[in-house]
């Protein structure tokens, strides 16, 4: 009796240990399909999810957080581990992320380092304004491409999207004809909701802005508005008197009825000239994420849209 | 713990280099009550690499590297040069002008350039998270020779920081050991901000001497507590980054404030 016990005991451990073993080797087949993307922006992660959707099981981390300014984030470590171990890395291109090649070297993943093929430019195709024709740092922008504020044009983001989809496809191409798929019917989506909003928009062509930061020229352009001048003298510097008296006038000349800026920039200064000219400031999304409205790409875009509207 | 040591040991060896020179460093500048010597110097290396923007230099090239050391050798001179023997100004009234105004300076011939604020942010703000191997080698072979320069010469260092009038005495040549030791620390000083940020260095500086002020009167005791206190704050500000995923530099500088305030409390009781 006591030989069966022990001899039922051993066959239990033994069941126990191999359905553990099992559960351990199927948990790790589940880990290897699924796919850690690390996206520098809440605005790429957005489009990327859309790409994604259910075609393969994905991890999608966002790395800089929508509330600050988009050129100088400080990554933490929770962004280093997530690069680490991240499969593919969807970045804006250009130079607008001044924290991406460190990030990428302290991380150390060689799927993004050197030769790494596993990177994703989304930039790659999309006509950028104000490219600049001399280097002089004294004149002109520390952007030596162009304006790389490009996905505030809705046009822009069906660009991006494409890349995204194209890169995923090259890296996964078990699962291409579901990302291109996933793709296309976000950007039929996306050019539905152009249609309304330059419906929306139309009665407002050629209507005079200023801005803070030159962030919005791909969005004026798409819309007909006229950017009349930023509160920054140049980008990055402070306003000051002088350059606040200037645009005074010609925010009077040209009618100039909206100030926009970004949460993440001071208010004092846009609250004062708009009193002083009888102007509005609006705050506008330039991530996802960056007020509670704007939960994903279209739903930014859509509330950006209506407080245009709004105010114009 | 093996993502800990896998993400971590960078800035935590990185941590380690800058407490062995910086702790030593800071016995001298508490001595000579030079508390903010470092800020004024990080701050005139910064307007060292304005000028050589200015001049259409790369802000990350070699050459923005040797305008910003000369920057830091020049206030060095205008340091060791304005301690004299019957101090009519304080010297650390020098220290706050010079900061003042090279950070005035940098920020006129800037206000001309795009984004000038941000060059003078990304020179003084240094992410020790991000640091990268071979920074860490060329900081550590740095800072062993200015160490071994130092170690080397130790009596006379050790002299015209503690005892400035026993060295005049000796008939030493004050102002030049002076400048020595000024132009080795500019030239620490400068590396060790573009890694870790002004406000790091500061800390690894300043909190180990004034922490080991509360044990010991003796020179070489405050040192080695001076690097016991910096190495506790060191993983204690790293592990705490790490573990609730906060910013490396600003977690390392509120350690050492609670560390400093600890070994405070104990030093009371112990009375």
């Amino acid at each position: 009796m006591k030989i069966l016990s022990v001899i039922a005991n051993r066959v239990l451990t033994l069941a126990t240990f191999s359905f553990f073993l099992l559960f351990m080797w199927s948990g790790n087949l589940f880990a290897a399909e699924k796919i850690r993307i690390a996206a520098t922006t809440t605005t790429i992660a957005s489009l990327a999810k859309e790409v994604v959707g259910n075609a393969v099981e994905a991890e999608i981390y966002a790395i800089a957080s929508p509330n600050r300014d988009i050129h100088f984030y400080a990554p933490t470590p929770k962004d280093v581990l997530k690069v680490k171990k991240a499969d593919v890395l969807i970045h804006s291109g250009l130079d607008l992320e001044a924290w991406r090649d460190p990030l990428l070297v302290a991380a150390g993943n060689p799927r993004f380092l050197g030769e790494g093929k596993a990177s994703i430019d989304v930039s790659k195709g999309i006509p950028l304004l104000e490219i600049p024709t001399s280097l002089s740092r004294a004149e002109g922008d520390i952007h030596l491409y162009g304006n790389p504020h490009y996905w505030t044009d809705p046009e822009n983001a069906g660009v991006m999207t494409q890349n995204i989809a194209e890169g995923l496809a090259r890296l996964y191409p078990a699962q291409a004809d579901r990302f291109r798929q996933n793709a296309d019917t976000f950007i039929l989506k996306l050019r539905e909701k152009m249609n309304d909003w330059l419906r929306r928009m139309k009665p407002h062509e050629g209507k005079a802005l200023v801005t803070y930061h030159n962030s919005w020229p791909y969005l004026a352009r798409r819309f007909g508005l006229v950017i009349a001048g930023h509160l920054e003298p140049k980008p990055g510097i402070p306003p000051t008197a002088k350059h606040l008296a200037e645009l005074r006038q010609t925010m009077k000349e040209k009618n100039v009825r909206v100030i926009i800026r970004e949460s993440f920039q001071e208010d004092r200064t846009p609250q004062k000239m708009a009193q002083e000219t009888d102007a509005k400031v609006v705050s506008l999304a330039s991530s996802v994420g960056q007020m509670k409205e704007a939960t994903d790409y279209l739903s930014m875009m859509e509330e950006n849209v209506r407080l245009l509207e709004e105010a114009l | 713990m093996s993502n800990f040591l896998i993400l971590m040991w960078k800035p935590l060896l990185a941590c380690l280099v800058l407490t062995g020179i910086h702790g030593y460093l800071g016995v001298h500048v508490v001595e000579r009550k030079v508390i903010f010597v470092d800020l004024a110097l990080a701050q005139i290396a910064a307007l060292g690499a304005t000028i050589a923007v200015l001049f259409g230099h790369n802000l990350h090239g070699p050459s923005t590297y040797w305008f910003s050391l000369g920057a830091t050798f020049l206030g060095a001179g205008i340091f060791s040069f304005t301690r004299t023997r019957r101090e009519k100004i304080p010297q650390e009234a020098i220290i706050g002008i010079v900061y003042a105004v090279s950070a005035a300076l940098a920020i006129l011939i800037l206000s001309h350039s795009a984004e000038g604020d941000e060059h003078i942010r990304y020179m003084l703000v240094g992410n020790i998270l991000l640091v990268s191997f071979p920074e860490i080698i060329k900081m550590a072979v740095l800072y062993a020779l200015v160490g071994l320069l130092h170690f080397r010469f130790r009596k006379n260092f050790i002299l015209i920081s503690t005892e400035p009038e026993e060295a005049y005495r000796q008939r030493l040549p004050v102002k030049a050991w002076d400048l020595l030791f000024y132009l080795t620390f500019g030239l620490v000083v400068t590396s060790s901000v573009h890694i870790a940020g002004v406000l790091l260095v500061f800390s690894f500086l300043i909190v180990p001497a004034v922490g080991a002020m509360l044990f010991s009167n003796r020179f070489s005791q405050r040192l080695f507590i001076g690097w016991g206190l910096g190495v506790a704050a060191s993983l204690a500000g790293v592990g705490a980054s790490y573990a609730w995923d906060l910013p490396t530099g600003a977690s390392i500088v509120t350690a050492f404030g609670g560390i400093l305030a600890a070994a405070s409390i104990f030093s009371a009781f112990r009375r």
